[in-house]
């Protein structure tokens, strides 16, 4: 009788945890929504949550939210999951916000849902990463992919005297920027510098950083002679980076990448990276809401556009529905320290 | 006193009706949570991302339930990889009913290397299909050289994305059918019965000449046939093929198998129950999402409902021994 209580305690235990953690958690975004019903609802979707470049974005919008009057809903998945991005974006178009913006990860299963958000009056729209074959009102784009191509193997190339052996660590095989990107390094070494010479391009399983340091070890067994390695995806420097201080051989192998300042302020402190390219994402975050606002309230886009907040002017490509952030942002030992993501 | 604590016992020995009782008090929290969550059209539309999870995890319960540590990781790999056969196949010009044929058969071929494995060779089966998952996500990388496979005809999304009477067609053409029919085998012929029979004692299950190997590779089999129909839908959602689609995939059979109330030793457990337990994963998560609850939370959530589960499993289980 008294071990059956016990049990029955136990359980009784189990709801209330159960319903605690649910109450706990919902309780403070109900208070949230009640309050704003008449303020424009602006979604972000970004390919993951929890790391800290999206983060900068979401505190970019967030700022940008408070700025315009908007209410800004950041809502992601813990693992970049094409699936799971389809299944947020259906959640949002169910709770009937203004505007949706997404950082996509695969550019043709994404289609049929924005399609959908579409059909439910919803302004879809992409930024930071992009599907260009689908019904998307606009891009808001950091930086050309081209350039930032272009830019990281010219960054490169000064530091090689522009000649080397390369090899590159990527994200995930399917990540569609980070091929993009990849594709156009190819492009501009074939043109512009005969004597350097991609090897070989890994990825890497979710872009975690073990199996960076593993890849990055492995290209320097197997090319002993190896330049350069450039670290695609932001969350696989610190591997790469690792693997080449713990092989002795910061200086003689360059590592350059698309890294956040943050990510790579202890490399470029130790001396293992020079450089690292990239954009400001705590403003991509605040462009991305206030292009979500002009496209609730039927705005066009003029060819320079001045957002209030950014103290630069914005272009809008109108043939590739493109808004430009600007040239890619070089950061070395010189302005690492300027930024918080 | 002795009145309510009968009735909540009661309610926690039935798993059926504890589980529908856990599902209308998650629906009433999340109604609370979310103005836009309490629908009758919500609710229906939610169970599309069910579909695919319910079907592959009637294949995951039906191996868990024949025991001797029986289980399938690889259910998720074959889901990516039977959809990329899928695409190519579409994409080289074969017809739609060809290319649907060429998936099932292969799906059964990847569940049968699984049954060979570990029924007739013996190797356990959470290593031969930790194996095989490997193998088979290889593979689908290597076919598809990590890019996604689209250009599947527009009518092709019928199956995925459009709605009868309101219902998502994957659930009401696919996944309805499927567990009737499973749920049929299981409960009234005697393959259904040897399989609780093998389940529950294998050694016995021999001895009353059940041929015990040919009942898993049929299960095996059965999964991968399973994984394979889930994979189409997949498809046809996303109108796309990826490799890395049936991701996780596995573990999520596994837990809404244990959920379910299928006992992780075997012998044990009802087919109806799994059902109740995608619902409520399935609700649960699109409801979360829905209320805008960061999504690091929903996996504790999940986590929370899986461990009082399984506490009341061996409440369960301790009162039938005493």
């Amino acid at each position: 009788m008294s071990k059956k209580f016990k049990k029955l305690c136990t359980l009784v235990l189990a709801v209330s945890l159960i319903l605690t953690s649910l109450a706990g958690c919902t309780k403070d975004k109900a208070e949230e929504t009640s309050g704003n019903d008449a303020k424009k609802k602006i979604a972000f979707i970004p390919q993951l949550i929890g790391i800290p470049y999206f983060t900068a974005m979401e505190e970019g919008g967030q700022k940008a939210a408070a700025d315009l009057g908007v209410e800004f809903i950041y809502s992601g998945a813990t693992t970049a999951s094409a699936p799971e991005q389809s299944k947020i974006m259906d959640s949002l178009i169910r709770q009937k916000v203004d505007a949706i913006s997404i950082s996509v990860l695969d550019s043709s299963s994404i289609n049929p849902i924005i399609e959908k958000a579409k059909e439910a009056g919803i302004k879809v729209y992409t930024s930071d990463s992009d599907s260009p074959t689908s019904e998307r009102e606009i891009y808001v784009a950091q930086a050309m992919d081209k350039d930032l191509g272009y830019t990281l193997i010219d960054r490169l190339a000064l530091q090689l005297g522009n000649q080397g052996k390369i090899g590159v660590v990527s994200g995930e095989s399917t990540a569609t920027n980070l091929n993009l990107w990849i594709d156009y390094m190819k492009e501009r070494i074939s043109s512009e510098y005969p004597n350097m010479e991609i090897l070989d391009v890994r990825y890497t399983q979710g872009g975690s950083s073990e199996s960076a340091l593993k890849q990055a070890q492995e290209l320097m067994t197997k090319h002993s002679d190896i330049n350069a390695i450039i670290a695609v995806a932001s969350s696989t420097i610190p591997g790469v980076a690792q693997a080449v201080q713990q092989a002795g051989k910061a200086g003689q192998v360059a590592v350059i990448g698309y890294g956040s300042p943050q990510t790579v302020k202890p490399f470029i402190e130790s001396g293992v990276m020079e450089e690292s390219i990239l954009w400001n994402a705590f403003d991509l975050g605040y462009l991305t809401v206030w292009a979500g606002q002009q496209l609730v309230e039927g705005k066009e886009f003029l060819p320079e556009n001045e957002v209030p907040g950014l103290d630069y002017k914005v272009k809008y490509l109108k043939d590739e529905k493109t808004l430009l952030l600007g040239p890619p942002l070089v950061i070395n030992k010189d302005n690492v320290d300027d930024y918080d993501f | 006193m002795i009145k309510i604590k009968k009735l909540l016992t009661n309610v926690v020995t039935s798993r059926t009706s504890f589980l529908i009782s856990l599902l209308l008090f998650i629906i009433i929290i999340l109604s609370f949570s979310s103005p836009y969550f309490l629908s009758i059209s919500n609710l229906l539309e939610i169970t599309q991302f069910g579909a695919v999870l319910a079907i592959v995890a009637l294949g995951e319960a039906l191996i868990i339930l024949s025991g001797n540590e029986g289980i399938d990781l690889s259910v998720g790999a074959i889901l990516s990889l039977s959809g990329v056969l899928f695409g190519l196949a579409i994409n080289n010009g074969f017809s739609m009913g060809a290319a649907i044929i060429i998936t099932i058969l292969s799906g059964i071929l990847l569940g049968c290397i699984n049954g060979i494995l570990i029924a007739y060779i013996g190797i356990p089966p959470l290593i031969g299909t930790l194996g095989t998952m490997y193998i088979y996500s290889s593979l689908a990388l290597y076919l598809t050289g990590g890019t996604p496979i689209s250009g599947f005809p527009q009518y092709f999304r019928i199956l995925g994305q459009k709605n009868t009477f309101g219902i998502p067609n994957q659930v009401l053409f696919v996944a309805i059918p499927i567990f009737i029919f499973t749920y049929f085998i299981i409960k009234r012929t005697s393959f259904g019965r040897k399989v609780y029979l093998v389940g529950t004692n294998d050694v016995a299950a021999r001895l009353a000449t059940i041929n015990t190997p040919k009942v898993r590779m049929a299960l095996y089999a059965y999964s991968g046939f399973l994984a394979s129909i889930a994979s189409i839908i997949m498809c046809s959602w996303l109108m796309t093929a990826r490799a890395d689609v049936g991701n996780g995939l596995e573990l999520q059979a596994v837990t809404v198998s244990v959920l379910g109330g299928i006992n992780i030793k075997g012998g044990e457990g009802n087919l109806s129950g799994v059902m109740l337990a995608v619902l409520i994963i399935t609700i649960t998560s699109s409801g979360l999402q829905i209320a805008n609850v960061n999504s690091i939370w929903q996996l504790a959530i999940l986590g929370f409902i899986l461990i009082f589960a399984v506490l009341l499993n061996q409440y369960i289980v301790d009162k039938k021994v005493a």
